[in-house]
Order: C-alpha cells, then sequence, then structure tokens
C-alpha cells in the first residue's frame, strides 16, 4: 500500500542543509496498521511530511498504491491518502464551523449527497449533528479530534496517516481516541501508519513498529516481539525498558 | 439560526455537555459590549455613529440649505440662526459641516473598498505562494511605500485633474501597501498551520485555500488596520481638498472648506476652526475605534 | 510544624462568561516530602500550585481557611513580603524551560543571578556557586555550558538548568508543574533523579504537579488526585494500585499498556456525584 524505499531528506536551512532522513526503507501492507516510534528529533514526522507533500526535495522513492507519488499530486491523492494531526486546536479552522470543516472536502471533489455523508461520518466517531453548526473553540480537545478523524474518513481513503494523534490529550481522552481508531480501522478496512512517542500507544493500536533514531530506521518489529522484548538493537532495547518502567 | 437544539448524548462521546449554543446575534451583541466598556473606545463608536447619522439624516438635522448663498449675511458670528457662523457668500456652516459628513464617509467607503481588496489579494497571494510572486508584489509594494503618500496622491490628481473621484483613486493608490505588507505577514503565520495542510490533502485549489482558509484568518487585523487608516484616509481627503485638488467648490467638503476659510481666519475664526474640529474629531474617533476593535479581534493582545 | 499547611483553598477566576470556580476546598498539608497533584487538563492542579505562590493573573480570588508557610501566613503577605518568599523559600519549576529561560543570558550567568539575588555574595562566588551547581546536575562539562545561550542547549539540558536555578538558593519548597512533560522519555529519566537526588540531599520538599499517574507512582510519597477543582482521593503512592475512587481508577485502566495489551480500552463514565461528594480520607 504504502512502499519508501532509500528516502533521504535534506533540510535546506541557512547555508548548509541537514540530513533529517537517512535511507528509509518502509513497506505498509493493505489493511495494516504501521508504527513510527522514537524520540523528538529522531525524523518520524519528517516521514508523513513528505508522504503528505508538505517536504519537497527529497530523494528516493515513495510509492502508495504502486503509484509513485512523485508523479500524483496531492488533488490526485486527496482520495487515497489523508492525514489527523497532533494539535487538536491547529487542525481545525478556527473560523469555520464543523458543518463547513466537513462540508469542505465534499464541496472541493463536487459530491453529491453532502449532508448524508456528513451524516455518516459523524455518526462514524461518535458525535451528532448538533455539533454541526459549533465552532472549534466550543469544543473539547476530544471532540475536536473526532471531527479531525471525521474530516480525514468523509472521502473514504485507504490510507490514514496519524501524526501523533492522542499525545495533546488526557489519558482518558485518549482512550476513547484509540478505541475509535482501533475500531475505524477494523470497520473500514483502512491502513494507517502512525506515529508516536509512545510504545505503549504505538503497541495498542500497531501491529507492526519501525523504531527510529537520528532519522533512520533502527529496527522494524512486530507487535509480538515487542510485548516480549524480541528486539535486536540497544536502542530499542532501551526504549523498551523505559516503557516497561513506567508501567 | 436553530434555537431548539436538543443535544443527544452519546455515551461514548464524552464531555459532550448540552450547553446552550450561543447565536451569532448574542456574539455580535456581546462583542460590541465588550467594545463599550473601554470608555476611549465607546467614544470613538459614538462619534462615528454620529458621523453615520449626519450623514444619513443630513436634511434633517442641518438647519439651512448648505450651497445656498445669502450675501446679506457673510461672515456672521456663531448665533442662534446659524450655530456655527456663516461662511464668506452667507452660507450655513453647521449645514455645511452635516453635508461634508456625507463627502468625508464617500471617500472612506470608497477608498476602503478599494484597498481592503487589493491589500488582501496581493499580501496573502505573495504569502501563500513565495518565491518570485512575493518577490515581485513586494518589490512592486516598496516602490509605492518609498514615496510620501501625500506628494503620490498630488502626483496623481495632477495627472488625472482634480476631483472627488481622482482625489479617492489617489488616496486609494497610495495607501493599499501597508495593508498588503500587513496580509502579507499574517499570511506568513498561517500558511504552514495544520488546517491548511489539511485543506492540501483533500486537493483543495490554492485559491481556495487563500479565500476560504487564509483570508478569513487575515481579516481581523485587516478590520482594524483599514479602521486606523480611515483616519489617513480622512487627513489625506482633507489635505487634497485644501490644496484644491479634491472636492470641487461647492460642494462642501471639510478641507476645502479650511482652505478657502483660511483668508478670513485672522477675523472670522469660525469659518477654519469647525471644520478643523469635525476633522479631528473624527479622526480621532477612527483611530479610537481601530485601538478598541483590535483589542477585540486581535489574540495576541489579549 | 508542617511546611506548608492548606486548608480548603478555593480559587475562583473571573471571566467573560462568568465566575468560573477553579479550585474547590483543597486542603492538604506538607511535610518533607514529595507530593504529588495528579489530574487532566482543567482539573486546577496548576492553579493550585500558582496559588501557593500567588501567581495566578490578577482577576484571580483566592481564599482559604488557612494558607500557612511555616509561620508565613501567605494570603496576609502583600505584594514585596510574597516576592521575598519567592525564589528563596518557595520556588517553581515549569514545564518547558524554553520560556523560563531568559534568551540573552548565558544559562550559567542566570543560574548565578538566582543565588546573588538572595544572598549578598560576590560575582566570583557566585559564578563558583553556580558551577558547582551545573556539576550536581549532572552535566559533563560546566565550564562550557555556563556560557551557553538557552537556545544553544536541548531540553533535557534546559530542564537540568532550571532545576539548578531553583536548587541553588536552598528552598524549603519546590513546586514542580509538569517538570517533564515536554521531554523524552529517555531523559526524563534523568532528570527525575537529579531532582530526587538534590532535593533529598538539601532536604526540599517537593510538590509535583503531573498528569501522569504511572510517573508519580514510583517518584512521589503521596498523591493527590483532582476532578474538577476537587481533590477526590488522597493516597499513598505505593498505594495507588488499589485507589478506591472510580476516578482514579479509571485514570490508571485507560492508559494503554505494553505488558497487558487489551483490544479495547475502558472509558471511564464520568459520575456528576464526584464533582459534589467529598472525599475521605
Amino acid at each position: 500500500m504504502i512502499a519508501i524505499e532509500s528516502l533521504s531528506f535534506d533540510m535546506p536551512g541557512a547555508g548548509k542543509s541537514k540530513r533529517i532522513l537517512n535511507d528509509i526503507n518502509i513497506h505498509v501492507g493493505r489493511g495494516e496498521c504501521f508504527g513510527l516510534v522514537g524520540e523528538s528529533g529522531s525524523g518520524k514526522t519528517s516521514i508523513l511530511k513528505c508522504l503528505a507533500g508538505q517536504f519537497k526535495g527529497w530523494e528516493g522513492g515513495i510509492a502508495v498504491q504502486g503509484k509513485s507519488i512523485a508523479d500524483t499530486s496531492l488533488k490526485e491523492r486527496s482520495n487515497t491518502m489523508q492525514m489527523v494531526f497532533q494539535d487538536p486546536y491547529g487542525a481545525l479552522h478556527p473560523r469555520h464551523t464543523i458543518r463547513k470543516i466537513l462540508n469542505e472536502p465534499l464541496a472541493i471533489k463536487g459530491l453529491p449527497d453532502k449532508a448524508e455523508r456528513i451524516h455518516k461520518a459523524l455518526k462514524d466517531v461518535g458525535l451528532d449533528e448538533s455539533f454541526l453548526p459549533r465552532y472549534p473553540h466550543q469544543l473539547s480537545g476530544g471532540q475536536r479530534q473526532r471531527v479531525a478523524i471525521a474530516r480525514a474518513i468523509i472521502l473514504d481513503p485507504d490510507i490514514i496517516l496519524l501524526d501523533e494523534p492522542t499525545s495533546a490529550l488526557d489519558v482518558s481522552v485518549q482512550a476513547e481516541i484509540l478505541n475509535l481508531l482501533a475500531s475505524l480501522h477494523h470497520r473500514r478496512q483502512l491502513t494507517y501508519l502512525m506515529v508516536s512517542h509512545d510504545l505503549g500507544v504505538i503497541a495498542h493500536l500497531c501491529e507492526r513498529v519501525a523504531v527510529m533514531k537520528a532519522g533512520e530506521v533502527v529496527e522494524v518489529v512486530a507487535r509480538e516481539d515487542l510485548i516480549e522484548g524480541n528486539v535486536t538493537h540497544n536502542y530499542t532495547q532501551s526504549l523498551l525498558q523505559h516503557a516497561f518502567s513506567r508501567e | 439560526m436553530k434555537s431548539t437544539e436538543t443535544l443527544k448524548n452519546p455515551g461514548y462521546a464524552l464531555g459532550a455537555r448540552s450547553e446552550a449554543q450561543p447565536s451569532r446575534m448574542t456574539f455580535w451583541i456581546k462583542s460590541f459590549k465588550k467594545l463599550c466598556k473601554n470608555p476611549l473606545s465607546a467614544s470613538g463608536v459614538v462619534i462615528v455613529a454620529l458621523l453615520l447619522v449626519c450623514a444619513i439624516a443630513a436634511p434633517l438635522i442641518a438647519t439651512h440649505n448648505p450651497l445656498e448663498q445669502d450675501l446679506g449675511r457673510i461672515l456672521a458670528s456663531p448665533s442662534l440662526a446659524h450655530w456655527f457662523g456663516t461662511d464668506e457668500y452667507g452660507r450655513d456652516i453647521f449645514s455645511r459641516i452635516v453635508y461634508g459628513s456625507r463627502v468625508t464617509l464617500y471617500i472612506i467607503f470608497l477608498v476602503t473598498i478599494i484597498v481592503g481588496p487589493i491589500g488582501l489579494l496581493i499580501g496573502t497571494m505573495s504569502g501563500y505562494f513565495g518565491g518570485w510572486v512575493d518577490s515581485v508584489f513586494m518589490r512592486i509594494t516598496d516602490i509605492f511605500i518609498s514615496f510620501p503618500s501625500l506628494v503620490l496622491a498630488l502626483a496623481f490628481v495632477a495627472a488625472l485633474g482634480p476631483g472627488l473621484e481622482h482625489a479617492v483613486i489617489a488616496i486609494a493608490i497610495t495607501s493599499w501597501p501597508p495593508v498588503a505588507r500587513l496580509a502579507r505577514a499574517e499570511t506568513l503565520t498561517f500558511r504552514n498551520s495544520d488546517y491548511v495542510v489539511a485543506a492540501q490533502l483533500q486537493g483543495a485549489s490554492s485559491f481556495r485555500i487563500l479565500f476560504h482558509y487564509i483570508s478569513l484568518m487575515c481579516l481581523p487585523s485587516l478590520i482594524v488596520r483599514l479602521t486606523m487608516n480611515m483616519a489617513t484616509v480622512i487627513l489625506t481627503a482633507a489635505a487634497l481638498g485644501f490644496l484644491g485638488l479634491g472636492a470641487q467648490p461647492p460642494l462642501p467638503e471639510w478641507g476645502a472648506m479650511i482652505s478657502t476659510g483660511r483668508s478670513y481666519m485672522l477675523e472670522s475664526w469660525w469659518l477654519v476652526a469647525f471644520p478643523g474640529a469635525a476633522i479631528m474629531l473624527v479622526s480621532l474617533a477612527f483611530n479610537l475605534l481601530g485601538d478598541g476593535l483590535r483589542d477585540l479581534l486581535d489574540p495576541r493582545t489579549e | 510544624m508542617d511546611v506548608l499547611a492548606i486548608e480548603n483553598l478555593n480559587v475562583t477566576f473571573r471571566t467573560d462568561e462568568g465566575i468560573k470556580h477553579a479550585v474547590r476546598d483543597v486542603s492538604f498539608t506538607l511535610n518533607n516530602e514529595k507530593l504529588a497533584i495528579v489530574g487532566e487538563s482543567g482539573s486546577g492542579k496548576s492553579t493550585v500550585g500558582k496559588a501557593i505562590l500567588r501567581l495566578n493573573p490578577p482577576s484571580t480570588l483566592v481564599t482559604a481557611d488557612a494558607l500557612r508557610f511555616g509561620e508565613t501566613d501567605l494570603l496576609a503577605c502583600n505584594e514585596k513580603a510574597i516576592r521575598a518568599i519567592r525564589g528563596q523559600h518557595i520556588s517553581m519549576i515549569m514545564q518547558d524551560p524554553k520560556f523560563s529561560l531568559n534568551p540573552v543570558m548565558t544559562v550559567g550567568e542566570q543560574i548565578a543571578e538566582a543565588l546573588s539575588v538572595h544572598r549578598r555574595i560576590s560575582k566570583r562566588e557566585a559564578r563558583l556557586a553556580a558551577l558547582e551547581m551545573l556539576k550536581e546536575v549532572s552535566i559533563a562539562d560546566p565550564e562550557h555550558v555556563y556560557g551557553q545561550y538557552p537556545h544553544e542547549i536541548s531540553g533535557g539540558m534546559g530542564q537540568r538548568i532550571m532545576i539548578a536555578m531553583m536548587v541553588i538558593p536552598e528552598p524549603d519548597i519546590i513546586i514542580a508543574d509538569e517538570p517533564t512533560s515536554a521531554l523524552d522519555v529517555s531523559v526524563q529519566q534523568d532528570v527525575l533523579n537529579i531532582l530526587t537526588r538534590l532535593i533529598e540531599k538539601k532536604n526540599i520538599s517537593l510538590i509535583f504537579i503531573s498528569h501522569d499517574l504511572n510517573l508519580v507512582k514510583k517518584f512521589c510519597d503521596h498523591v493527590l488526585v483532582m476532578y474538577g477543582g476537587r481533590v477526590v482521593e488522597s493516597i499513598r503512592a505505593d498505594a495507588l494500585s488499589n485507589a478506591s475512587h472510580p476516578y482514579t481508577r479509571g485514570l490508571m485502566e485507560s492508559l494503554p499498556s505494553l505488558r497487558h495489551r487489551r483490544d479495547v480500552l475502558p472509558v471511564m463514565t464520568r459520575d456528576q456525584n464526584w464533582l459534589t461528594q467529598d472525599y475521605t480520607p
């Protein structure tokens, strides 16, 4: 579904450019939930930004559904791939009502039955239509993240990129959103590529995890191996140790 | 506006508290109340409101016909019959000032609806696209900014010929660059925000993002800027009128009134003092209103 | 004598929407221990910390039956008296060192200044003490770091420097407001270890404000769980696994766990009664 081959990216800076991704190879299968875990500055979010078209000028190959994204525009990809962001405050336009936010993707695509689709997307994320005339600032963090998820699924994409979708939320709300993501994954046969710094969250949702450090993937581990501690790389071991010691 | 909304609270939608939905109307009323809380901005609101009332109801408020000459009563000092006195042709100054508010508002309105969209369009486009678009637009803006605005306006009026419409065009041409710069600066802060990225991922065109996403976010500071700008517009219009390049006689324009009154200033102070006070008061009011709006609209000042 | 005694602390804010009651009847005593205040966003945990140092914005009303620091009544203090207490006797570590450090001063100078405002010492002595302190917070090359500016150091290093700044005047109480939540997990542990070592060495009491129950369970002695401005449970940290309040239990259970993965995470149903019922200590 997503094939990333020897992806490298240099962040252009003042004077010298800085290599933030180095020779990344990741393959995500259809319907899989794949995790990227690492500490800040490890480059995990940069991979999503390359996929989402925010970073340009990377080297290597990224293919989505067999088609290289260098050859397709964001508009063509919009039916396949959508994204959920970390900050539920910044991800929704503060001066758009929830109705407008959910209507926008449909209007851009010129799809019929807008009201029906909005109703269904809202229902899928556990909200009802009373939220439609509200503005994002009238919603709680969890509700906002639900709206952001509704916006992502309203075009029926196959892939959703999740950029730390729960790290700005309280733990009890995090549990709800994780449950919602899991059930959507199951119901809609979605493919997830999820970024998180929290091994617990990643292991809860993802079947396979790429552990990243300093712009490189050090290891790709299956969930079972992660839980049992069957990891080979030192860095993964230390991450696991920290995660276990906190429980 | 749906006022009867029942909020079904599904068990899993946590925190879906059924608070009353504040309608758009109450939002405006609340903002207005907030604006009036500060005595300075409240006085700005009052004076601007007075200006509006004067302009709309000029025939009802004015005591005389502003154009009617009465050569028997020239240069009469303020009295019960002529509250602000009369000018060198015996015209009632109070009535001329009341009708002059129409001219002033006309200029402000026209300049604002020309400058706002132009500044917004050029600013957001250069901010959003960056690269050569930005370079070209901003260099043009720099050129306009590097001239003193009155001199530039004078040049334009000199080229086009004197007249109210030409003055409006000249003022508009000199006052869009700061608006464009502001819009560009605002755009730079929003163009990489998550909701813009989300719109791009949905396949929204650049112009859709500019109009539906970025412009909306630029509007509050732009409105503040334009309101403050109105004070400058009034002053520039008065200056052009004073130099004889704006509104042409016998149109009661405040700047032109001062200009003609200047010759009689020493004996008949009221010819200059009242229009002068009107200009000062109104431009002060727009400044105060702008300050109040900034406190209200700009989240950074909180 | 308790280091800090608080009885029925209430904090209300005046907002455009009306009066907001952020903290209701919070009471606790602090006695040479590590006390954690845990809660979710909006629970009022940070407001309690700020109320002790009277750092709340001016539109805030703070009332209490007692708010005593040793012998001093903090509520009766005027602005000058409270400033003498801030820093020297009670200091505060904020969440993000980026916003707490002065960007145009080297970090070493900031530590030295933290000491010299409270004590009359020479510049040289202050510098030596600051270097000593940098060593104490496990910074390998104190001389080098002393001359660095805040933007040149990492988040973990910045938080160590904040700790150094707060500990150097040897206060009686440190209030740490989410000191590690902006840091990576591996760095978190180091910072907490340093903090523990220093406060134990210098006999400082700690109020640790956090949203992270797991962290608090290992790190603190006693835990206050706050919900909706109230303390719903007050419990020893090692007894947290047997917490009685459904909110505390809900918080513990809703965390995804590596050891015991569940397909569906338990979700809390909040009870209106939690906002009104008193907890039984």
